[in-house]
């Protein structure tokens, strides 16, 4: 699913985005729990193959104040519920994207890349075979601003980068993982938050060649093949059960790779006989911080 | 891309100095693993100074060392060139012979790797050379590509070089061993700790699929699964076409070898794909925003 739908012009509502989303998430195989037309919506994913078996639940919703619509998160029990929000600012004429399959959504604004809550994406994983049985429970939800009032440009998130690396500024971030959940939207980073989110991408082991040099002289290296083609890899992805331990791999988004080159987001790309879209914009990484990498996910 | 298996005689052979502990030792067993594992003789077959061919991919690469004792010195020299000999090192590949030193060759028809079991803090106890799987989308356009990699920089360095005996790349924070890379009619090499600084994007590493995350990446976090296993993946090399300040691009594929994101005592060897696998690098955890955690396993009958 890859739908777009604009905002109005004249009086932009938080509903029109409520409204958007449900639409496309429904095409795309989510089905309505509850608030069926109205400006809060209960929406549950399909369940992942029966080897997997995993579903989540997103709460699409219209706060009745302030500038936003959210996104709030939870497993499909209930039990296990994301406190904060994904926000997702209203604007005269906004036009947003929302590219979904029946497990996992990304939503965007395109062409901003550097303004506050206009990028949210959720899901459960795709699971490796080892992993079925194993992993009962993985739900993943990642924004670009860390609340409602958040007024900075966009965090760290799949927009800009494959990671939120330590010392970058505060995220916003909910998994669950087997009943154990966290979610990071309101504290700063610290060198002891090894359980942030990234995306594994291909990268070199040399961390002093990736992305950009020290002096911001555009000079990596090893990020590409003999021919200029960049490396594609699935984008595997890891979180902690907890802010403060081990990320591990839980598994891999869907419908979607990871290319070891900057493009400008937005773009769309043709290969294997189907069309991906761009989700990052122009990350070049940062030597020894994170690597040069796109998120590409599918869209018919 | 999945593991590249070269075919062929797969060798993991052992031969010791004696007591006299000569650089002849060396030669001589060297030549009988490579001979072994599949590459020819060009000359001097018998004494000691032999010039070796490797087998010829399905790509049409090939390559050539020269093994010698040069007669004097500390070392026995493996001095590696492309086929028409057009492209040689002028440095060397260094191994130091010892009293009852044992070394292992594991080899194939392609690529070699020599190296004395149980150390790796010894300088002058390990090098690597080959040619690479060159991947389908580029192999039309690589006619020549030769890698070649010491622990050490000259007959009498006796500090351990960044190489896979340690680490799975090469990088201004640890002093570079002995190097030598052709690709296409072009050729540089890295001689006396040459080219350390940071600027050197041309130094040679591999390239995986890893965590996107340099702080703490590896040595603590990043590195596996869910349930504890590590990652298996292709190791592709990149270096530089034609010095150690040019672009590193990935030139292609090593034989009969993985990466695994898990760090493991050296020598430690494993089981899978229905063969034994040999661990040439020694604890590697990784260093925080420097380089990957990470071990480079090679088959090892």
């Amino acid at each position: 699913m890859n739908s777009a739908f604009t905002q109005s012009f004249g009086s932009p509502t938080r509903r029109e985005i409520v409204d958007g989303i449900v639409s496309a998430m429904t095409t795309a195989g989510w089905s309505v729990i509850s608030g069926s037309g109205t400006g809060d919506v209960m929406m549950e994913s399909a369940t992942t193959p029966a080897s997997q078996s995993l579903k989540m639940r997103a709460r699409i919703y219209d706060p009745g104040s302030g500038t936003d619509a959210r996104v709030k998160i939870r497993n499909s029990g209930g039990t296990i519920v994301q406190s904060g929000d994904f926000p997702l600012v209203s604007a005269a004429g906004r036009v947003w994207r929302v590219i979904a399959n029946k497990y996992q959504v990304f939503v965007l604004a395109p062409g901003l890349f550097n303004a506050p809550c206009v990028f949210a994406a959720w899901g459960v994983p795709f699971l490796r075979t080892a992993l079925e049985g194993v992993v009962t429970e993985c739900v993943w939800g990642w924004g670009s601003s860390n609340s409602t009032s958040d007024a900075s440009n966009i965090r760290p998130c799949p927009r800009t980068f494959m990671s939120m690396w330590i010392n970058f500024s505060t995220p916003n971030w909910f998994s669950i993982i087997n009943g154990s959940s966290w979610e990071l939207n309101n504290s700063n980073q610290s060198s002891g938050n090894i359980g942030l989110p990234m995306i594994f991408a291909p990268w070199t082991a040399n961390m002093q060649h990736s992305g950009y040099k020290n002096s911001g002289d555009l000079n990596p290296s090893s990020y590409r093949y003999h021919d200029d083609t960049p490396l594609a890899s699935e984008p595997l992805l890891a979180f902690g059960a907890a802010l403060a331990t081990e990320a591990k791999i839980r598994g891999q988004l869907w419908d979607a790779v990871v290319l070891s080159e900057a493009y400008g987001a937005d773009r769309t790309f043709a290969f294997d006989s189907k069309t991906f879209y761009n989700i990052t914009h122009n990350n070049y990484g940062v030597t020894v911080d994170t690597p040069r990498a796109s998120l590409l996910v599918m869209v018919p | 891309m999945p593991i590249q298996y070269a075919g062929g005689t797969n060798v993991n052979t052992t031969f010791s100095n004696s007591g006299s502990a000569t650089r002849r030792e060396i030669v001589d067993g060297v030549v009988t693993a490579l001979t072994s594992a599949g590459w020819s003789t060009i000359s001097g077959s018998g004494t000691g100074d032999v010039l070796m061919e490797s087998a010829t991919t399905s790509q049409g690469l090939k390559m050539r060392v020269r093994v010698l004792d040069p007669g004097s010195g500390t070392c026995a020299q493996l001095k590696v060139r492309n086929a028409s000999n057009v492209l040689a090192m002028s440095n060397a590949l260094f191994l130091r012979p010892e009293n009852s030193k044992t070394w292992r060759v594991i080899a194939n028809r392609y690529q070699a790797f020599i190296f004395v079991p149980a150390t790796s803090t010894v300088a002058r106890d390990f090098c690597g050379f080959g040619v690479p799987y060159i991947p389908d989308q580029f192999a039309s356009k690589i006619y020549d590509c030769i890698w070649a990699w010491g622990d050490s920089n000259s007959d009498t360095d006796s500090s351990v070089r960044a190489c896979f005996r340690k680490v799975l790349a090469a990088n201004g924070n640890f002093s570079t061993a002995s190097l030598f890379f052709v690709v296409n009619g072009g050729s540089w090499e890295n001689r006396n700790g040459a080219n350390q600084a940071n600027s050197a994007q041309g130094l040679p590493s591999l390239v995986f699929p890893q965590a996107s995350a340099g702080q703490n990446v590896g040595s603590t976090t990043g590195y596996r699964w869910h349930n504890d296993e590590a990652l298996m993946l292709e190791p592709l090399l990149a270096f530089g076409a034609t010095s150690a300040l040019d672009e590193a691009k990935v030139r292609g594929q090593l034989w009969d070898a993985v990466i695994s994101t898990e760090s493991y005592a050296k020598d430690a060897t494993v089981t899978f794909d229905g063969l034994n696998w040999w661990n040439l690098t020694d604890a590697n955890v990784g260093i925080s925003r420097n380089t990957s955690r990470g071990s480079l396993f090679v088959v090892a009958p």
